[in-house]
């Protein structure tokens, strides 16, 4: 198996153990020079941003070693992933849809013309003046980059110069992390769309052979109304209505054929209000972060092996296990330098939680959004009930205390 | 052949980081402000990427062994031997840059060399 991850997935250790459980070869291609991962997986060197040099090295590869599968662990692979099994021949999405589901601008310009409803758009051109292109723009509204992920870079705007102070900000925040130098567009455009109100939920599924499957769908039980929409609650089994739900697999599905997505892990976020289900994003990827450890389905498979075995041609019974399940990804409120976490022990001992996981190393620096893309760490929850995983980790996360020290940035005088 | 041990110097001088008065007093200010367990300030320096390296400052619960201390009325300084290594002859002075204040780091390219920045992939021109 071909794994292609970028060198700081935090999904690339879950899949390796998943692939060792399954007893499964793994190859691990990335743009890390000097693995850590030797004693559990071979690495390619690549550069995933230089799309071209990636794909012959990893066709060099394959003719010495053939590939049976090609799994992308974060949205930045998928692309490479695509277009390495498409010229290996391997079953996986066409290289087309998986930039779809990548580029919000193409796609909400793709689910327009399949007639599947999206909030209004426009498509900002970073380098030309802004101000005739957010005329008669309606408010509230939200910019987004075109090809960030995990809330990075979205921001609510009410008035005409938030919008303004918001795009500034978003350029600021691409110019900063070098947007895709494979893609020029992700750092020239942004996307200005209507703000959809109401609850949000994300979801997981596979796709077998263009029929979608479903994993699980998390209620997000914290309003997201911005301005920024930093991730916290994952909460499963759903609360809401069956019906509802109903309405959430079938968007997903349209979705799924709009862009042509046929094969593989579906990660999806979805707003639901009166007039119904709105899209956010529908990725062809896995869940990221940490969370893909709440799934631990009845048969006793992880996520990372659903995906594997599909990848092997194979299918595994990915029925959910009984109960409730939760994470919360711990929000990064200050922006300093990390001194300590204070409570994890007293945390860990609250009946219904499983592990809480600190990420950020004393000393490192904290970046809340729309600037950080990385979490603080991360709380897991299960319980009798969906509830009562919720309670538990809002029990545990209010027995944190995070010490954080100021930091000034120097400037440098050239 | 014998080795010499490589003095390492614990306390600094202008001549190694020369503090300007306006950086002294924020740096009085900021310590005056602080939890009583904060006992000094860290320099730090981080990157080396396109955009050259970024300087810092942080509150730090006092000095290591390997640290060295800058120290004047109401402040302590800190600065581990990497960042010192980027930081050899600079100023730093505290300023107002239009409606932002900030530490300005003068002249650390006499350290480093160059200008502090990569000139290869045309990024950061904003």
């Amino acid at each position: 198996m071909l794994l292609i991850a970028p060198h700081s997935s935090y999904r690339t250790a879950p899949f390796l153990a998943a692939a060792q459980a399954l007893g499964i070869d793994v190859l691990v291609a990335s743009e890390g020079k000097h693995s850590l991962v030797a004693a559990y997986a071979e690495g390619l060197h690549i550069r995933p941003e230089d799309k071209d040099a990636a794909l012959s090295s990893i066709l060099r590869q394959a003719r010495s070693r053939p590939f049976a599968g090609v799994i992308a662990t974060d949205d930045t692979t998928t692309e490479l992933a695509a277009l390495a099994a498409h010229a290996l021949g391997l079953p996986h999405n066409d290289p087309q849809a998986v930039r779809l589901a990548r580029r919000k601008d193409l796609a909400r310009r793709r689910l327009v013309q399949a007639g599947v409803p999206v909030p209004r758009y426009r498509r900002i051109d970073l380098s030309r003046p802004l101000a005739p292109q957010i005329e008669g723009q309606s408010f509230p509204c939200v910019v987004k980059p075109v090809g960030l992920s995990a809330s990075r870079g979205v921001i609510r705007a009410d008035n005409p110069r938030q919008l303004v102070q918001a795009c500034g900000r978003v350029q600021r925040i691409l110019a900063s992390i070098g947007a895709s130098q494979s893609e020029p567009e992700t750092r020239d455009y942004l996307l200005v769309e209507e703000f959809i109100p109401g609850v949000e939920v994300a979801v997981e599924g596979m796709l077998y052979d263009g029929r979608f499957e479903l994993l699980a769908i998390f209620d997000k039980p914290d309003p997201l109304d911005g301005p920024y929409f930093e991730e916290t609650y994952y909460i499963t089994p759903s609360r809401l209505d069956r019906s509802v739900q109903a309405d959430i697999i079938g968007r997903i599905t349209e979705v799924c054929d709009a862009y042509a997505l046929r094969e593989g892990p579906v990660h999806a976020e979805c707003r639901i209000n009166e007039d119904g289900v709105w899209i956010l994003e529908v990725a062809a990827r896995t869940i990221g972060g940490l969370c893909g450890r709440l799934f631990q389905f009845g048969t006793g498979y992880s996520l990372e092996q659903v995906v594997l075995a599909h990848a092997m041609g194979q299918r595994t019974d990915a029925k959910s296990g009984l109960g409730g399940a939760g994470v919360l990804m711990i929000p990064t409120l200050k922006a300093g330098i990390l001194r300590r976490v204070e409570g994890v022990t007293a945390a860990q001992r609250v009946p219904g939680i499983e592990q809480v996981s600190i990420e950020v190393r004393e000393g490192y620096e904290l970046v809340p959004l729309p600037e950080g893309s990385s979490y603080l760490g991360f709380i897991f929850a299960r319980a009798g009930t969906a509830e009562q995983a919720e309670n538990a980790l809002r029990e545990a996360h209010a027995g944190l205390n995070i010490v954080v020290a100021p930091l000034w940035k120097g400037e440098v005088a050239r | 052949m014998a080795q010499t041990a490589v003095a390492y110097p614990t306390t600094l001088s202008d001549v190694e980081i020369m503090l300007t008065d306006a950086a002294k007093a924020k740096l009085a200010e900021l310590m005056a402000e602080a939890d009583p367990e904060l006992t000094a300030v860290r320099i730090f320096v981080t990157g080396g990427g396109c955009g050259g390296m970024q300087y810092g400052l942080t509150f730090a619960e006092g000095a290591t062994g390997y640290d060295s201390v800058i120290e004047g009325e109401g402040f302590r300084v800190v600065v581990d031997p990497v960042a010192l290594n980027y930081m050899q002859g600079c100023q730093i002075d505290y300023a107002a840059n239009g409606l932002n204040e900030s530490f300005v780091f003068n002249n650390v390219f006499q350290a480093v060399g160059g200008s502090g920045a990569c000139g290869g992939c045309g990024g950061g021109g904003f």
